[in-house]
């Protein structure tokens, strides 16, 4: 037993077993990593390949036979004026809701953190919270009759305050502003909690510290605050921009990617030529431009995280 | 302490008030508009407040609206779809933390690769696959791909990684099997990384809009999300009838989440999950 | 060992559903009370659904061995859905489709041949059965003759309100009318004087006035030529609609709800749109205090116009129960039949024998401005990509309505995209 403890390593610790066990654990292994590993095969593996593989056919799935294209798709989507633009306003959505994204959960991250009184507290997050669990489409389609023109919501308020109404979902200026709105509106709740979490973890003894140095209140949240956050604001910036890139029901439901593909993303366009045009093959090499846009866009962000924590 | 500033923290909280009250007008606006009668959207001229209420909107919601069947669909693949991730998760994590065996090594980084893949970029075969497999249009169909979790693995593994293998192993001195020791040692301790997967997963299911939007076609077989596009499809004149499906779907989500909120909170926290 | 019967479990599970799936593809026919069951897609219009189920009924009164299951889809993923399941091979045994785009599934064999189809076609127009032909053969059955063109909406108090005791029977006339019944307020218009600002109409117009002034729209090689006079003179007549003469704004365009929706909500006096939209406003606004009357021709030409193949009919050739389908879409289409659904839909006879029939024009009165201008309607042309022409057509006019585009600079890019979709379809 005294040695048992000494060699926990697995490696070893297999070598001590009987023979039976060891059978045992070797059919356990194997009687359950098998479906396992068939489901990520036939549903992930597989897909990826595939979809590799098709992005150098020409394939409407109507017809029975693929045509090999090799890499016309891929020479296509750079003289494709819809593929540049939707890159250009994938970036612009992106960037925008990204940044006001951190603005605005940060700041309220922190207001809440002021606030002492416990049950006032939880209301707040609470309230802030909310909009993250309903279904993305469902409140795509209620924002949708606030943005309606002739008796919306958004125009009503315009109409109080004297101002001329906006076509908020079909003028080229504010279609994309309206779903930034109301995808901040859906999804903020996420990144204020992660951020109230932060702030937990930052002991009580540096903000101590520094008063004693005179620091004020700025100094504080820039000195000491925003260092010590940066972990939390790295992994919140991450999956923030990630999930951004792949927005998809706002709108594929609100704008379907009008007024003059203003709001058309790469997302909605790789879905509407695989399944509005059939151009399956197409697709799919713009869906392997979107795997490789997503991926240089992480690498990029966590080396400037890294050198940012090593600051 | 930090310095205390009686009037800032009033003006702050004051603040925060009013930010709050406006992220609530959404659901103020989306009750509103269910209880508009049809004059009210009729004669074009619908201010904030119905003029004159009614429940017309929910007559036609019960009468047009297999609406039991599609909270049952929602539930029944979400359901499966969160039990089976966590049951495949845990084993996965448990096989791929404490057990050694040929590729280990290969398989966990290529199951960690899918993670940073985005849906779109399967979403093509993925569907030519279940066509394949003939279940397009059906419910099967919604489960199917999402029984296994590559991020559920992976949790998985970190937070089995940290149960000391001594424990495992007095267990298994003690005649206990593999999916026993599973079940009454590995389970218990990872509870809590468990619960947090479990609520995210159902939520992702529930929610999702793009792959039963792909897949399903009969109104009857539909889940929830992709049911209130096409009722919204057919009533875009009468949106008081697509606002009382709004709120009649919303109602369950909010206290479900009123009841989990904790959990809901600690989840998010500890796993990152979206 | 017990691991292992688990895992047996599991697979079992997958069985389950696999199977599952299986047995309940969408072309599902054989059932366990022996009678032949047939799926049958359309889009979501009531007036439509509630015809077809109509017609499901008596068919299945005469055909007892029979069972329709009839599905609807909104119109904007109809298409959509069709193509993904007939992609999928487990298409409808029946489905609803928009003659523009049946050549598609037609080309690669999706579709099922009716027999002796050169006859058959020869029963209706010319252009509602253009998209259901292909190399002679006929694949599916026009249900309408789709027309945007000839005759639009007008509330007759308006009219009267502001002097104009008749319709406009000529282009200036129907401008000037157009001018005195828009109401403006400080916010911008509040009553459009003549609206056809919508995604169908704007397109339909602008073709329609080039063929008025006697022009073509199409070049060679399937291209278009939007550089002519004709095309140039009809589309600044457009522009100055909304840009001059502010008749109508660009306000309602992409919005959720049909130019006809705010017509009938009284926010429009003129409103060109086709006859469909009639059933709209008796059934959803239960308002009768409209007319449908003629849109005079831009010259004093006859008022010719394109037209697009419409709603029919079509049977998928996977289907298990070809014989069944066909039959039914057969049924549809004897002249009693049909005359019911198209006075049900408020859609204009594709078939001749209905549109000549006395009786049809007597149940519906709203239909004798359509009838009346059948004959000087075109087929719209070999379009590969139905919904880009008609996207390119309507933003560049949006743009040169707004005045951030030049009529001929606008004309030459629509061109010169349209011409090169052409291309990439050949």
């Amino acid at each position: 037993m005294n040695e048992a403890t000494v060699i926990s390593d697995n490696k070893r610790a297999g070598m001590r077993k009987k023979p039976g066990r060891y059978r045992n654990e070797r059919r356990f292994v194997f009687a359950f990593l098998t479906p396992v590993l068939l489901l990520f095969g036939l549903f992930a593996f597989l897909p990826i390949a595939w979809s590799l593989i098709l992005s150098l056919f020409q394939y409407n799935p109507m017809s029975d036979h693929a045509r090999y294209v090799g890499a016309a798709n891929y020479l296509r989507m750079f003289t494709d004026g819809v593929v540049l633009k939707s890159l250009w306003v994938t970036f612009k959505f992106v960037f925008f809701t990204v940044i006001s994204n951190l603005v605005i959960t940060l700041a309220i991250a922190t207001a809440i953190q002021r606030v002492r009184v416990r049950w006032l507290k939880d209301l707040f997050r609470t309230v802030f919270f909310l909009p993250t669990i309903a279904p993305l489409a469902g409140t795509a389609i209620v924002w949708s009759t606030m943005f309606n023109y002739q008796n919306g919501l958004f125009n009503m308020i315009l109409g109080e305050l004297h101002i001329a109404p906006v076509q908020w979902l079909s003028d080229p200026h504010y279609a994309l502003l309206s779903v930034i709105m109301m995808t901040l509106w859906a999804d903020i709740g996420y990144n204020i909690v992660l951020f109230m979490a932060g702030l937990d973890s930052i002991p009580e003894m540096y903000y101590e510290a520094a008063i004693l140095d005179g620091a004020n209140r700025w100094h504080l949240f820039r000195h000491v605050t925003l260092p010590l956050l940066s972990r939390s604001t790295l992994f919140v910036t991450i999956t923030t921009v990630i999930s951004y890139f792949q927005a998809f029901p706002q709108f594929q439901i609100m704008t379907k990617g009008e007024p003059f593909n203003e709001t058309r993303v790469l997302a909605l366009q790789i879905y509407d030529q695989a399944f509005s045009n059939s151009n399956m093959g197409y697709a799919s090499a713009l869906a392997t431009l979107f795997l490789v846009i997503i991926l240089i866009v992480t690498v990029l962000q966590l080396r400037l995280g890294r050198t940012q924590w090593e600051y | 302490m930090r310095r205390k500033n009686v009037w800032l923290d009033t003006a702050v909280t004051a603040l925060l008030a009013v930010a709050a009250c406006v992220m609530l007008v959404p659901y103020l606006w989306m009750v509103l508009s269910s209880f508009k009668s049809n004059m009210d959207i009729i004669s074009g001229s619908g201010g904030f407040w119905p003029k004159h209420p009614s429940l017309d909107g929910y007559r036609t919601v019960f009468a047009d609206a297999p609406f039991g069947l599609w909270l049952l669909n929602s539930a029944v693949t979400s359901v499966i779809i969160t039990a089976a991730t966590l049951f495949t998760s845990a084993l996965a994590g448990y096989v791929f933390a404490k057990h050694q065996f040929r590729g280990k090594r290969i398989w966990f980084l290529l199951i960690l690769a899918t993670m940073m893949i985005p849906f779109q970029v399967i979403m093509i075969p993925t569907y030519l696959i279940t066509a394949k497999l003939g279940l397009v249009n059906n419910l099967a169909a919604i489960v199917l791909p999402n029984l296994v979790s590559s991020y559920g693995v992976f949790l998985a593994k970190q937070f089995i990684e940290e149960i000391p293998n001594d424990l495992l192993e007095a267990a298994r001195i003690d005649g206990a099997g593999e999916l026993k020791l599973m079940v009454r040692i590995i389970a218990p301790l990872i509870f809590p990384m468990l619960s947090a997967l479990g609520i995210f997963t159902f939520m992702n299911a529930w929610n999702n809009y793009l792959w039963p939007l792909i897949v399903l076609n009969d109104t009857e077989k539909m889940t929830v999300p992709l049911a209130l596009v096409y009722f919204n499809g057919t009533h875009v004149v009468n949106y008081n009838v697509v606002m009382s499906a709004a709120v009649l779907i919303t109602i369950p989500v909010i206290v479900v989440f009123l009841i989990f909120q904790k959990q809901f909170v600690k989840g998010l926290t500890m796993t990152g999950m979206k | 060992m017990r691991s292992s019967r688990i895992a047996a479990i599991l697979l079992c599970f997958c069985m389950y559903f696999a199977i599952s799936g299986c047995s309940a593809g969408a072309g599902s026919n054989s059932s366990v009370d022996g009678k032949v069951k047939l799926v049958f897609w359309a889009h979501q219009e009531d007036a439509f659904v509630a015809a077809y189920e109509k017609q499901i009924e008596a068919y299945q009164n005469e055909h007892p061995n029979v069972e329709i299951k009839f599905q609807t889809f909104p119109y904007e993923i109809y298409n959509q859905k069709l193509k993904a399941s007939f992609s999928a091979r487990t298409p409808p045994d029946i489905a609803e489709m928009f003659g523009t785009w049946v050549p598609e599934y037609s080309r690669h064999g999706a579709l099922a041949e009716l027999p002796d189809g050169e006859t058959l076609s020869k029963e209706y127009y010319p252009a509602p059965v253009g998209g259901y032909m292909l190399n002679g053969k006929l694949y599916g059955l026009p249900m309408e003759y789709n027309i945007e063109n000839g005759g639009m909406l007008i509330h007759p108090q308006m009219l009267k309100e502001k002097g104009i005791d008749r319709p406009p029977a000529t282009w200036d006339e129907l401008v000037d009318a157009a001018k005195k019944l828009t109401v403006r307020d400080g916010k911008g218009i509040k009553v459009k004087g003549f609206d056809f600002v919508s995604t169908d109409n704007i397109t339909f117009s602008f073709l329609s006035l080039i063929l008025q002034q006697k022009g073509h729209f199409w070049g060679e090689n399937e291209h278009v030529n939007f550089q002519t006079p004709e095309a140039v003179k009809a589309m600044a007549a457009l522009k100055a609609l909304v840009a001059d003469d502010k008749v109508a704004d660009l306000t309602t365009f992409g919005s959720q709800l049909d130019i006809s929706d705010y017509f009938f909500q009284g926010n429009s006096a003129m409103t060109y749109r086709g006859p469909w939209t009639i059933a709209a406003g008796l059934d959803n606004y239960q308002v009768k205090d409209f007319d449908y009357v003629p849109v005079p021709s831009f010259t004093s030409e006859k008022p010719f116009f394109a037209a697009e193949s419409g709603w029919g009919t079509v049977v998928a050739q996977k289907s298990r129960a070809k014989a069944e389908a066909l039959d039914f879409i057969q049924f549809m289409a004897q002249k009693d039949r049909l005359k019911a659904w198209n006075l049900d839909t408020f859609t204009v006879p594709a078939k001749k024998e209905v549109a000549a029939d006395p009786e049809f024009v007597k149940e519906n009165p709203y239909m004798k401005t359509p009838l009346s201008v059948l004959q000087y309607g075109q087929w719209i042309g070999p379009i590969a990509d139905r919904d880009y022409f008609f996207k390119q057509v309507n933003d560049h006019f949006q743009l040169i309505a707004a005045g951030k585009e030049s009529v001929e600079d606008g004309l030459k890019t629509m061109e010169r995209a349209i011409n090169d979709s052409q291309d990439n379809h050949k």
